[in-house]
């Protein structure tokens, strides 16, 4: 009994993590614009896209953690982070463990931030783009709720979130004031 | 390009041509063996004025300059203003009295390590002498803001040739950061290659003696085919007596719209100021009027030449010249030149508008060029106003 | 009462400014965007932070995505 107790809070932490993962690229590629969105000033964006992301996180241990004590998931601690080194499922599992390192370095080094280089915590936050289709294609692997129409359905809904973003993020007026600037700088 | 020696007195170029080190020694003598603090008086008492062209305190600079075997010394002959000669002709000409000032310098705040920081065409002539005696070498690209003392002290430390940040004065070390992979600056002391070759004098002949018999090197523009002479002269010549020695008639000098002294960022002058001197004189005595000396660049204007129009093409120059890393530089300076061509035109407004933009980028920046752009824009539109404006402004022709 | 050593500075490094803008949200009293999104204050590089900002400056400093602000 206490096993499905688990089971399901592997699944619904998840599809949330999924979720918030989504929303954290949106925000993220939002707070990259220097914009404001309406209502939400500049800093906030970046603070709720900082907010939101933390909380992925911890979805994400929490669905890990889940999964540690499901008896019938046949993983074990190392495979949480070395990837594709589980007995089954070794492929969609180790997609999810790729999310999850590099959203943990994601996460390390934005608290680092202040005691890394510029560049370095750059190249991280790079990873980024990499997690999301990493955690996605996890999800309709690994996921026990992937053959259900209400979850491909979110799947769909993020996707289409993602591919908004993407295509914003690429447009040549994409940051605030660049049709006022000769170009951006760079030291 | 060519230097004209007058060596009736001893000065930088007192042991002629090409001077090598038996030369440089016989004219000379050796190293001057001077305790720090009889030095560091002389050189307070001279009032010299760096050579670099912010003509800041040398004295100054020194004994506010952080000491030990951390602080590096830097000789700047990376000339970045395209108008001036005078440190290339001191490296190739007097080099053994350019690394004497160096390594007074260098002994003065206990560094250990002196740098001769060179354009490119420098770099053969001196290489072998600087390896000698000690000294780094390292090489500037031909900018404008290679010039830069800031952009000298991160040559050195990372090999850009770029201004950089500080919330400490150069000469005193950055505090530490929070970053454990990078280390903190250190005191990096920059000197023009004039004022050490003028220090270097002032250890061996002292302070009254730079007061009576001390020079300056200026950059003359012939505006002929004889192109630009570099000159040795008294300091506080003026204006008219350097462009008489440099072979100017009366007339010429008179028959010249303006000329522009001291470099880009320097002052147009014509008139009565033809005789007023350049630059700050030891003692300071009549300093109040004098005009600042800035590069020793004397460029005087053809007779036909419109003095708003040789602006606007310096200050797109200078415009461009921009190190591409600050945001109100590399945005507002454009405006400015642009601006200030719209200002020629006659166009109204447009030195309003100037002004405003010169406001925009002052002090907003890791370097001082964009102050000095705008100043230098505010200063010619002041001095050439419609009413006093030697020529008129281009005219639109138009279909009759 | 606070005295001149205690007044802090926040100091903009302009090499790592991008213009992001947070800053002139964060510290509106001392910094505003220029015509192309820079943080300006009439005192240029170096902005003097009154002990009742300092708090704001603080925050300005450390959520500047380019890390472009110090207060000293």
């Amino acid at each position: 009994m206490t096993n499905e107790v688990f089971w399901a809070i592997a699944r619904s932490t998840g599809v949330m993590s999924l979720l918030l993962l989504t929303a954290s690229v949106a925000l993220g590629v939002a707070t990259r614009s220097a914009r404001p969105l309406p209502f939400i000033p500049r800093f906030a964006v970046m603070q709720i896209h900082r907010s939101v992301s933390l909380l992925s996180l911890v979805f994400v241990l929490v669905h890990v953690g889940s999964l540690l004590f499901d008896r019938y998931s046949g993983l074990n601690l190392l495979d949480f982070f070395v990837p594709f080194m589980s007995s089954s499922d070794a492929l969609t599992n180790g997609l999810g463990t790729l999310a999850l390192d590099l959203l943990l370095a994601l996460a390390i080094t934005g608290i680092l931030r202040a005691r890394i280089s510029e560049r370095l915590f750059h190249l991280v936050h790079w990873g980024a783009y990499a997690c999301w289709p990493l955690a996605l294609a996890h999800g309709l692997g690994s996921g026990s709720d992937s053959g259900e129409s209400w979850f491909l359905a979110l799947c769909i809904g993020c996707i289409g979130v993602v591919a908004l973003a993407l295509v914003a993020r690429l447009r040549s007026r994409f940051m605030d004031y660049s049709h006022k600037r000769t170009r951006e700088v760079r030291s | 390009m060519t230097l004209r020696l007058d060596l009736s007195t001893p000065q930088v170029f007192a042991a002629g041509y090409h001077a090598d080190l038996a030369a440089h020694r016989a004219t000379f003598g050796d190293f001057p063996q001077v305790p720090a603090d009889t030095l560091l008086a002389q050189v307070q008492a001279s009032c010299l004025d760096g050579r670099g062209g912010a003509g800041f305190s040398t004295y100054t600079k020194l004994a506010g300059t952080e000491t030990g075997r951390k602080t590096t010394v830097i000789a700047n002959a990376a000339e970045g203003e395209y108008l001036s000669f005078k440190d290339r002709m001191l490296l190739e000409h007097a080099p053994h009295l350019v690394l004497d000032g160096l390594l007074l310098a260098s002994a003065l705040v206990g560094s250990s390590r002196p740098v001769l920081y060179a354009r490119q065409e420098s770099m053969a002539g001196v290489a072998a002498l600087a390896r000698a005696r000690g000294v780094e070498l390292i090489q500037a690209p031909g900018t404008y803001i290679s010039g830069e003392a800031s952009a000298a002290a991160r040559t050195y430390l990372q090999g850009i040739s770029k201004p950089m940040d500080r919330t400490t004065r150069l000469n005193r070390a950055e505090p530490g950061t929070k970053n454990v992979f990078r280390a903190e600056r250190g005191p990096i002391l920059v000197h023009n290659v004039e004022t050490l070759a003028q220090l270097a004098l002032i250890a061996r002949y002292g302070s009254d003696w730079f007061a009576r018999k001390g020079t300056r090197l200026f950059t003359v523009h012939t505006r002929t085919g004889a192109g630009a002479l570099v000159l040795e002269l008294p300091h506080g010549s003026s204006t008219r007596e350097i462009l008489l020695k440099a072979g100017f008639t009366g007339f010429e000098i008179a028959a010249a719209p303006a000329v522009l002294t001291g470099g880009f960022s320097g002052t147009w002058v014509k008139g009565e100021t033809l005789n007023t001197p350049l630059g700050a004189l030891p003692g300071g005595e009549g300093s109040e009027q004098a005009i600042a000396a800035g590069t020793g660049i004397i460029y005087p204007l053809l007779q036909k030449e419109d003095p708003l129009t040789v602006a606007a093409s310096f200050l797109n120059y200078l415009a461009a010249e921009n190190a591409g890393q600050c945001g109100p530089c590399v945005n507002g300076l454009p405006a400015l030149a642009d601006a200030f061509t719209a200002a020629t035109l006659g166009i109204p407004g447009a030195a309003a508008e100037v002004a405003r933009l010169g406001r925009g980028v002052s002090g907003r920046g890791m370097c001082k060029h964009p102050d000095a752009t705008a100043r230098f824009a505010l200063h010619t539109l002041e001095t050439f106003t419609p009413a006093n404006r030697p020529s008129r402004p281009p005219r639109v022709l138009q279909n009759s | 009462m606070k005295t001149a050593l205690q007044e802090k500075t926040l100091h903009i490094n302009w090499g790592k400014c991008a213009g992001r803008g947070l800053c002139t949200e964060l510290l509106e009293e001392k910094l505003s965007a220029d015509e192309w999104g820079y943080p300006y204050s009439p005192e240029g590089t170096n902005v003097r932070i009154p002990a009742e900002l300092e708090k704001a400056a603080r925050q300005a400093a450390s959520d500047c995505p380019l890390r472009a602000l110090k207060l000293i």
